[in-house]
């Protein structure tokens, strides 16, 4: 078990059932799996997030993992390492980081995966110094730690700081290896009709995407997208429809970026009439997305159908104040904790 | 072990952290003026995006799990590959 047994990208790109489609850092899994123990669990509550763009800033500071339990990458590294999804019970904080830091301690670089990325060991890695270290692999003095001499905390701290380092990098390029802007015919759409493809300093989405339709209305003579202009051939890059924003897109981002007079209910004539589709409610532009947690109800449709209709809705839910450490996940503060929020509804800990 | 591809191969649609850091190597190695080699330099400040990299190997790495800890207390190395992996990877791509 590591990161990468459910935060695929190309694994399994050869099976065609799977689509011969890369992965963004998740897996294909309804829930992940994860190691038997004496728990009884097999998998975990969801399947693993994507990891590209999870960390790019947003209002509010961003939130990680299932239910956005997390603030920071550190938090979610360190509870990953010492945690269930590796095997660790809610007992074994301290068991995980003394067997994480005699891992580093002992590592000699001459395992399978040590020697894909130079056969150096971590003790001579994180020093950053050592003359054998290529260049690539020089960590910066804010990365290091003297493994040979460091408390265990130390060490897990070093490794932690690491890997939160690499998935802050899991970013959408936008440019390729050549240096040629990657855009969407949306973007290219954009630039070509003289549309402002950010908000104005200060410009909420909501308000830069009325601003948008209010733009794209008044085009005379829309310059549509028929060919990308930063490749040779015209084409996407990775995927084979057409490279196009035409007639039929432009009409869709104007149903896409309408509201009903006021929002947010449309009325009995507006409905007749349609066109209105209000989805900037939720995916202002530019990023299309409000970056918040929302009920989906595909757990609510889950455990009505195992309790019964309504059944979730007469879920109590205490208050910050009046919850109990029962009500939370269980970690070495509350080993003992149901972890009833975040169960899967077949689980037999409901209530 | 499931195959594995740095991720420069694997996912091309990502920031090309090697131009930076080759960029970033350009840079540091054309200062002059300290009197200290380039190679010293760099060996004091580092590689700016050589945590990715480094992260890269952790993010693979798979003897943090309790399992390999299991291999460890039955008289295993932490150098050697694990006999057996473990049988919790298989099923990762069930729909």
């Amino acid at each position: 078990m590591n990161c990468r047994s459910c935060h695929f990208v190309d694994e399994f790109a050869a099976l065609t059932a799977l689509g011969g489609s890369k992965r963004t850092y998740t897996d294909f899994a309804v829930r992940s799996p994860i190691p038997s123990r004496p728990d009884g669990k097999l998998t975990a509550p969801r399947n693993s997030p994507p990891l590209v763009n999870p960390s790019l800033n947003r209002p509010g500071g961003p939130l990680f993992h299932f239910d956005g339990e997390f603030s920071t990458l550190e938090d979610l590294v360190v509870e990953t390492f010492t945690g269930r999804n590796f095997g660790w019970l809610s007992r074994q904080k301290a068991e995980a980081i003394h067997h994480i830091a005699q891992v580093m301690r002992g590592d000699d670089g001459t395992g399978a995966i040590a020697t894909m990325f130079d056969g150096l060991s971590y003790r001579i890695l994180f020093t950053g110094s050592n003359p054998n270290i290529p260049d690539e692999l020089r960590l910066p003095p804010e990365f290091r730690v003297l493994i040979g001499s460091a408390r265990d905390q130390e060490i897990f701290d070093a490794v932690v700081k690491v890997v939160a380092a690499y998935v802050n990098g899991l970013r959408f390029s936008q440019a390729d290896d050549a240096g040629r802007p990657i855009r969407s015919p949306f973007d290219v759409f954009l630039t070509r009709n003289g549309l402002p493809q950010q908000p104005n300093s200060g410009e909420t989405p909501l308000a830069y995407s009325r601003r948008l339709l209010t733009l794209v209305n008044g085009l005379a003579s829309p310059q549509f997208v028929t060919t990308n202009p930063n490749r040779g051939n015209g084409l996407f890059q990775f995927h084979t429809q057409p490279f196009a924003f035409g007639a039929a897109e432009l009409a869709g981002l104007m149903i896409f970026l309408r509201e009903p007079s006021p929002p947010p209910t449309a009325s009995p004539v507006e409905v007749a009439a349609g066109q209105i589709g209000n989805c900037l409610a939720c995916h202002a532009a530019p990023d299309f997305t409000d970056f918040k947690l929302h009920n989906t109800r595909i757990a609510q449709d889950e455990y009505d159908g195992i309790h019964g209709n309504g059944s979730f809705m007469a879920l109590t839910i205490p208050a910050f104040a009046t919850r109990t450490s029962n009500d939370l996940p269980a970690t070495e503060d509350h080993p003992t904790a149901t972890e009833f929020f975040r169960s899967i509804p077949a689980w037999p800990i409901l209530r | 072990m499931f195959p594995f591809n740095c991720r420069s191969k694997a996912f091309r649609q990502l920031v090309g952290r090697s131009s930076w850091v080759f960029l970033s190597i350009l840079f540091i190695g054309c200062g002059g003026g300290s009197g200290s080699s380039p190679q010293s330099s760099v060996a004091a400040t580092g590689t700016p995006g050589a945590e990715g990299s480094v992260g890269e190997r952790l993010f693979v790495e798979a003897s943090f799990a309790q399992f390999f800890k299991a291999h460890l207390n039955a008289g295993g190395n932490v150098n050697d590959a694990l006999p057996a992996s473990d049988p919790i990877v298989a099923p990762a791509i069930q729909s």
